[in-house]
């Protein structure tokens, strides 16, 4: 059987262990499905690769953080202690940008560049989306060069501690 | 008991311009038990409190440390202010029993602020630190230091990429030839064991980059032996000064 990524197009060869464990038929829609770790449950028709996983569950996290700040007051006062800060956010492994503004009681975020953004990271997908899940510290992969930053620490080290905070927050409440 | 000391980081943290002398008063008026930040040389050796390592004068980024305080004091800030000298700064505050926490750079740093606060008779008011970003052993840091005075406060922040911190990591033996009087770890790293450890050991136990609600009120809580964590720094100053207030009367 060949599989094609529904995101990039490119062929998957090989399926990964977990979702071959986990394939079933959905009665519901009549279609295959398994569980690939950053995606969930995936049907096969709308099969991304793991590449494409990590990226959607990058921009999946970072919207549960933008609904987060509007619906958690916690989080939108925290938010608001801050000036707007833009963080351009670039994965030197592929060409997956994407951007985050925080401050002024909000967080937003989406795919693309912004201009002249006042900090820059570069930092593999891979790497983004386990600090993201809170399973990787970021100072580790900024001292070994992993990540990269352009612009003010201190605002890196706010947007980490933000991230957190979220994490932290969404745990609390069971989800957004 | 004791009550934990504040640290406003570089005056009022993240309102207004930091390192400037109106951020510094302002934070002493928050009720700040004193000032953490950044100190640089300028050509002739003069201490001045800075984060920046060089300045940008007619398009060029030049390095404090090749240009004469008089230039210096002619570079102004994002707030028209210039850059406080050590000197202005412990004359302005002198009668506010403000204490000073300053990230030195290299040895050379830190024997300017320790001859400028003698001027001053506010030795006692001065701690130096090595910076949380710097990988160098505590011997290296703060021998040359701790050899042109005895009696100066030096603190070890630990460094950031230790995440999970053991003993090794806080290099107790030199903490002890050099008297180092206490650890400042990241708030991500500070929890209950370490408190407890380090305070076992006989250090003082500090917190940096304290900025949430949530994490303002667990640290100031957090007693060991019915003392409190020693002292917290932190970006918002003001709110973690009113919750200092209200949790530890």
């Amino acid at each position: 059987m060949n599989l094609t990524c529904t995101g990039c197009g490119n062929e998957i060869e090989t399926l990964p262990i977990q979702c071959a464990h986990s394939l079933t038929k959905n009665t519901e829609t009549n279609q295959m499905e398994c569980y690939m770790e950053n995606c969930g449950v995936i049907s096969i028709n709308e099969y991304l690769c793991e590449n494409c996983c990590t990226k959607r569950n990058i921009m999946k996290l970072n919207k549960t953080f933008e609904r987060l700040s509007s619906e958690n007051e916690e989080f939108k006062e925290e938010l608001a202690l801050f000036e707007k800060n833009i963080i351009q956010i670039n994965t030197p492994d592929s060409d997956f940008k994407f951007w985050v503004e925080f401050g002024n009681g909000t967080y937003l975020c989406d795919k693309g560049e912004k201009d002249n953004p006042p900090i820059k990271f570069t930092i593999p997908k891979k790497s983004m989306n386990l600090i993201l899940e809170g399973k990787l510290n970021w100072f580790g992969e900024y001292f070994n060069g992993n990540l990269k930053v352009e612009g003010d620490l201190q605002y890196t080290l706010v947007f980490f501690d933000i991230v957190k905070l979220a994490l932290e927050i969404t745990n609390e409440i069971g989800g957004v | 008991m004791n009550r934990t000391i504040i640290w406003g980081h570089r005056g009022t943290g993240f309102k207004g311009t930091q390192n400037t002398m109106s951020s510094f008063k302002n934070a002493i008026d928050m009720g700040v038990d004193g000032i953490k930040t950044e100190t640089k040389l300028s050509k002739e050796g003069e201490v001045v409190l800075s984060y920046f390592n060089t300045l940008k004068i007619n398009g060029e980024d030049i390095p404090i440390q090749e240009l004469p305080i008089e230039e210096i004091k002619k570079f102004k800030l994002e707030n028209n202010e210039a850059i406080p000298t050590l000197r202005e700064v412990l004359e302005a505050f002198k009668s506010s029993n403000t204490k000073y926490n300053f990230d030195i750079a290299n040895p050379e740093e830190g024997i300017g602020i320790i001859k400028t606060a003698k001027e001053y008779g506010l030795l006692d008011h001065i701690e130096l630190a090595k910076p949380s970003t710097r990988p160098d052993s505590l011997s290296d840091f703060f021998t040359e230091i701790r050899k042109f005075d005895k009696n100066v406060s030096l603190i070890n922040s630990v460094f950031l990429k230790y995440s999970g911190i053991e003993d090794i990591h806080l290099e107790l033996e030199a903490m002890r030839k050099l008297n180092i009087k206490g650890i400042n770890v990241n708030h991500n790293y500070a929890n209950f064991d370490l408190f407890k450890r380090i305070k076992d050991h006989g250090f003082k136990f500090c917190v940096w980059g304290v900025l949430f609600k949530r994490s303002m009120k667990r640290f100031l809580t957090m007693k060991y032996n019915g003392e409190y964590i020693d002292a917290i720094m932190s970006n918002q100053p003001g709110r973690l000064v009113k919750f200092r207030n209200e949790l530890q009367s």
